[in-house]
């Protein structure tokens, strides 16, 4: 169906009130982060007259943030493997083979994801405690990763029923074991999944805060997201280090989504079957 | 190549379901075997057993004598063509053919050297660097064919490689599968449900029903002397005419008795009839439409059973047309000489070959043949 000129203008309009109302935050945290305290305290000045790094050196060179930052790295690093290895293995066992009551399973497993987070602190706090993995990044590690397993294996299911699995039995016959026909011929094509999937586990671990605010107290082990609080003191808020703590706290994830966005495309295995 | 025996081979299912059961065959090197049968019969079961890709239930499979039961797919040197085509949509052409090759560790300038003879002999020697997703679906099954055939393996396994081509492609691809076996004097083990490719490819077809072996012979055999009913019916196309009959005796000789219809049977069937115990019972006889002539066209033949009927439906294919009719409750086919035409609601004069005529058990459902 042609959309008239007149359709289109609106569309696009309406295209760019939508992207300016999601845009607008982000721009007012970017404007923040580079005004001086003046600047940021005198409510009619939204664009900075001019603008200033200080905010970022303070929080670079003046506290516990790079330590959050690397923190915050590793934990994410690691769950986000942790889970794609875990979630690959599980999604492709279930797509592959016949296991019987794989339905029940894969239900339980999203199951999990229907309790509220705020519910679970308390029985993980317990597990926790019994394991001594209170105040641990080993702990926040494996609470992370029983958050983000269950989604991740689900979103690999869908991925993985869209390859026909002819192309795998092609592999075997052709000569590879079942390792080589998964890693020469799934794999590649399950691209576009494993990308999105490994996207969302590292978000889902960087910005998560209630459970690195709940169960790690050491200053010098805090997470960002939990670090970034401390900002925000009882009776006023450093607005400036906040927001270039902000703009800091979202590099690794733009850096991340740039790497994978590539993946990102569907359609990779057009043209293998007859369609 | 190779040889390929199937003993008392069953395929299991966890839900108790056979779907196939106690197949025996044994098929000789460079022998073009064609399993056919209707869906669900067990043929691409079968087809995936011999490949590896499913397990044999029990039984025993042997590839040139060796015991083929645990071994993995890819240590049976076998290639196998997908009805999907199942080609490496990550791949070019070229990655694709030369995968197998890849993997087996073949110097490189050897799996080139093999790529490109296979790609001239299939015509695909200008769509090598291209990704299947650009292919036609006749180009996508000629790169199937052709990862089959730069590998020379023992066995070379096709489950229904044409069913996705439309007709003009299928005829043509047919013929190229056909000199490919007489060029490569490969074993082949193929798929079909469809009864002109089995008739014109096979040296051997072995039908098919619910998982059983119905009959193993050459097409000629099939097709003139089917083991039973379901044979019949199944091979040949339109499909062979049936109807029930009663067996009589009189004056020495057999009869056949149908509707208003009777004639005399000669030689060894009327001899099988008479030592079978049917005479007064109930059989099933059968007749190929091409096997019930035009009386006009005739000229006093001996042994020909004449009848009138009303034609239902005349189809024309040009050489010849095909007459429906009714024969009591049954509907018939006659395969006539176009010459004369005919139309809906005439009354014609029909011939039945009573030579050529086909008497099953009407139980058993068993050929009765002397």
């Amino acid at each position: 169906m042609r959309r008239t000129k007149l359709e289109l203008t609106v569309l696009y309009i309406l295209s760019v009130i939508i992207a300016a109302y999601a845009f607008l935050p982000f721009l007012w945290v970017f404007l923040t982060a580079l005004k001086s305290p003046e600047q940021i305290y005198n409510m009619n000045q939204i664009i900075p007259t001019y603008i200033t790094f200080d905010n970022f050196k303070q929080v670079l060179f003046q506290s516990n943030f790079a330590r959050y930052f690397f923190n915050s790295a590793v934990i994410s690093l690691v769950v986000t493997l942790i889970s794609m290895l875990f979630a690959v293995m599980a999604a492709y066992g279930f797509c592959r083979y016949h296991i019987m009551g794989a339905e029940k399973m894969k239900m339980g497993i999203l199951f999990t994801k229907m309790f509220p987070g705020v519910l679970l602190s308390i029985p993980y706090y317990v597990i926790m405690r019994k394991l001594n993995l209170i105040d641990t990044h080993t702990g926040l590690i494996i609470l992370n990763c029983s958050f983000v397993l269950p989604f991740a294996v689900w979103n690999m299911c869908t991925f993985f029923v869209q390859i026909p699995w002819e192309i795998e039995e092609a592999a075997l016959v052709d000569g590879c074991n079942r390792f080589q026909a998964f890693m020469k011929t799934i794999f590649p094509l399950a691209k576009p999944g494993i990308s999105a999937t490994t996207l969302y586990c590292f978000l889902m671990s960087w910005d998560e805060f209630m459970y690195a605010n709940t169960f790690i107290s050491t200053a010098m082990k805090k997470t960002v997201q939990v670090g970034i609080r401390d900002y925000i003191g009882e009776y006023s808020t450093d607005w400036g280090p906040l927001m270039a703590a902000v703009i800091l706290s979202l590099v690794p994830v733009i850096i991340f989504f740039v790497f994978v966005q590539d993946n990102l495309v569907g359609g990779l295995s057009a043209g293998a079957v007859k369609g | 190549m190779a040889n390929v025996e199937l003993k008392h081979v069953y395929k299991r299912y966890p839900n108790g379901f056979e779907a196939v059961k106690d197949f025996n065959l044994e098929i000789e090197d460079k022998e073009f075997i064609i399993f056919v049968g209707p869906s669900g019969c067990g043929k691409s079961t079968t087809l995936r057993m011999v490949a590896g890709l499913e397990e044999i239930s029990s039984g025993e499979l042997y590839i040139d004598g060796q015991l083929m039961n645990e071994r993995q797919p890819k240590d049976r040197d076998i290639a196998m063509v997908f009805q999907s085509y199942a080609l490496y949509p990550h791949m070019t052409v070229y990655d694709n053919m030369a995968f197998s090759l890849k993997l087996h560790k073949v110097p490189r300038d050897e799996i080139d050297r093999a790529v490109r003879e296979a790609a001239r002999i299939l015509d695909l020697e200008t769509l090598l660097e291209r990704k299947p997703k650009a292919l036609s679906g006749g180009q996508r099954q000629r790169v199937a064919m052709g990862r089959a055939i730069v590998r020379n393996p023992k066995v070379f396994l096709m489950d229904e490689p044409l069913s996705n081509l439309d007709a003009k492609l299928r005829g043509q691809m047919r013929v190229e599968i056909s000199k490919l076996h007489q060029r490569l004097g490969a074993t082949i083990i193929y798929v079909t449900h469809d009864q002109t490719e089995a008739m014109t490819l096979g040296t051997r077809i072995v039908v098919m029903k619910d998982g059983i072996v119905q009959q193993v012979d050459n097409p000629q055999n099939l097709y003139n002397h089917p083991s039973n009913k379901f044979v019949a019916g199944f091979i040949g196309s339109p499909q062979m005419n049936m109807i029930s009959a009663r067996v009589a005796e009189a004056g020495g000789e057999i009869l056949l008795e149908f509707e208003d219809n009777r004639f005399a049977l000669e030689g060894a069937r009327a001899k099988a009839l008479r030592d079978g115990g049917y005479v007064g019972k109930t059989v099933t006889l059968g007749i190929r439409p091409e096997h019930i002539y035009d009386a006009r066209t005739t000229e006093n033949r001996p042994g020909l059973l004449h009848f009138q009927t009303q034609v239902r439906v005349y189809e024309m294919l040009g050489a010849n047309a095909l007459v429906y009719f009714d024969m009591g409750q049954a509907g018939w086919v006659a395969s006539v000489d176009a010459t004369v035409q005919q139309k809906s609601g005439d009354v014609i004069s029909l011939a039945l070959d009573t030579a050529k005529v086909h008497v099953f058990d009407s139980e058993s459902e068993m050929a009765i043949e002397g």
